[in-house]
């Protein structure tokens, strides 16, 4: 064989390593795009809740409620509020709890995903500061979201400062909480392969702080 | 010999062939990651943007919440509207804390750096007067509009983002 035909055959092997490499990066590129798209769906449908709830901390149709936060932990907060401005139970309003759980998601292949769960309900009795829930609620009136949460954190804020609550808030501090910094982190079920057998997972984040209107009164 | 010369020849020639295969490919593949490239920054620059609306809306959503104007901080209602109203071209805020802003307008001239694992965010905002007829020009007369216009950068942003809100005074 001559000299020119080895080189072409060299060549020719490093060009078809090459294109099988471009293929793969892209494919991992697509799925990589097509994931990140996901997360960015799940966190939308998780803050539309949130926003939901936390704008009406201490809102009841006959008034603010004093005191509405008796709960607010790094990763928990329970407060009243009539969310669904509910004429039947005006100046009793029912308890809304969102926590994140230390349950994984069920069928989930990412092992940082965990429940995030947001609790209703008239009948619910919360131990503090412990958070544990002394009586429970039905189970209809929790919901958990397992679409991918992978953070999910909280912030206080007084009425005059920009520096967090220090934890554990005493619950004689509660009604001093003007303001929540909410911090929620979305990945996909599934991730992208990346050489060395390492699978990443393409990340959406969402921050927002909160200043809810019948705090503020 | 005559043949042998022709055999390197050829040789050669498959050479260059596959040389300038290699070539073209090499052109695919830098435009290939220039679309890759531009693809993994229009994800992060999405997930930016989303971070810079989100505080310039917090801020505007914070501001609703404080009295109109400096004359209705304790509630009083005006009775000369809006000639009792702040003047126009409003002073720069002197507040080292956003919480100390007593008024919508006290917000002008806010500036604050924010870090955050998306890299450090500057938010400034802006309040002026404006009319009903043209609410996105500030005026230099007094109504019962102002509007404020909040801009966040990020190092990661080509252009910063501005949100605006106008806000009109309805206590009548």
């Amino acid at each position: 064989m001559n000299l020119g035909l080895s080189m072409s055959f060299i060549i020719s092997g490093v060009l078809i390593l090459m294109i099988a490499t471009l293929n793969l990066r892209l494919g991992q590129h697509s799925s990589d795009l097509a994931l990140h798209e996901m997360s960015k769906t799940h966190i939308e449908a998780v803050y539309e809740m949130l926003l939901f709830d936390f704008q009406k901390a201490g809102y009841d149709i006959d008034g603010a409620i004093s005191s509405p936060i008796f709960l607010a932990t790094p990763d928990t907060i329970a407060f009243e509020a009539n969310v669904e401005a509910d004429p039947v139970l005006a100046g009793n309003p029912p308890i809304v709890m969102w926590g994140y759980t230390d349950q994984m998601v069920p069928g989930s292949g990412n092992p940082d995903h965990r429940i995030l769960q947001r609790i209703v309900s008239s009948n619910m009795v919360i131990d503090t500061p412990g958070g544990s829930i002394v009586t429970g609620a039905t189970t209809d009136e929790v919901t958990n979201i397992g679409i991918g949460v992978t953070r999910f954190e909280l912030q206080y804020y007084t009425a005059g400062s920009n520096t967090p609550m220090t934890f554990p808030i005493a619950a004689s501090d509660m009604s001093e909480i003007r303001r929540i910094e909410i911090f929620v982190e979305t990945q996909p079920r599934e991730g992208v392969g990346m050489p060395g057998g390492e699978v990443r997972f393409p990340a959406s984040q969402w921050r927002k702080t909160i200043v809810p209107p019948n705090l503020d009164l | 010999m005559t043949a042998h010369n022709g055999n390197d020849m050829n040789g050669y020639a498959e050479v260059i062939q596959v040389v300038g295969a290699m070539v073209i490919f090499s052109i695919i593949l830098l435009s290939t990651n220039r679309y890759m490239l531009s693809n993994t920054q229009q994800q992060v620059a999405s997930e930016v943007e989303m971070l810079a609306v989100t505080l310039g809306q917090d801020l505007i959503e914070e501001a609703l919440l404080r009295p109109f104007d400096s004359v209705t901080v304790d509630g009083h209602i005006p009775i000369q509207m809006p000639e009792e109203f702040a003047a126009p071209n409003f002073p720069h805020t002197t507040a080292g804390n956003r919480s100390d802003i007593a008024s919508y307008e006290g917000y002008h001239g806010w500036e604050e750096v924010m870090d955050t694992n998306l890299g450090p965010y500057e938010i400034s905002a802006e309040v002026h007067y404006v009319t009903e007829d043209d609410p996105a020009t500030p005026t230099t007369i007094r109504t019962r509009h102002k509007r404020m216009v909040v801009t966040v950068t990020n190092p990661s942003l080509t252009n910063p983002v501005r949100v605006a809100y106008v806000r009109t005074y309805n206590h009548d």
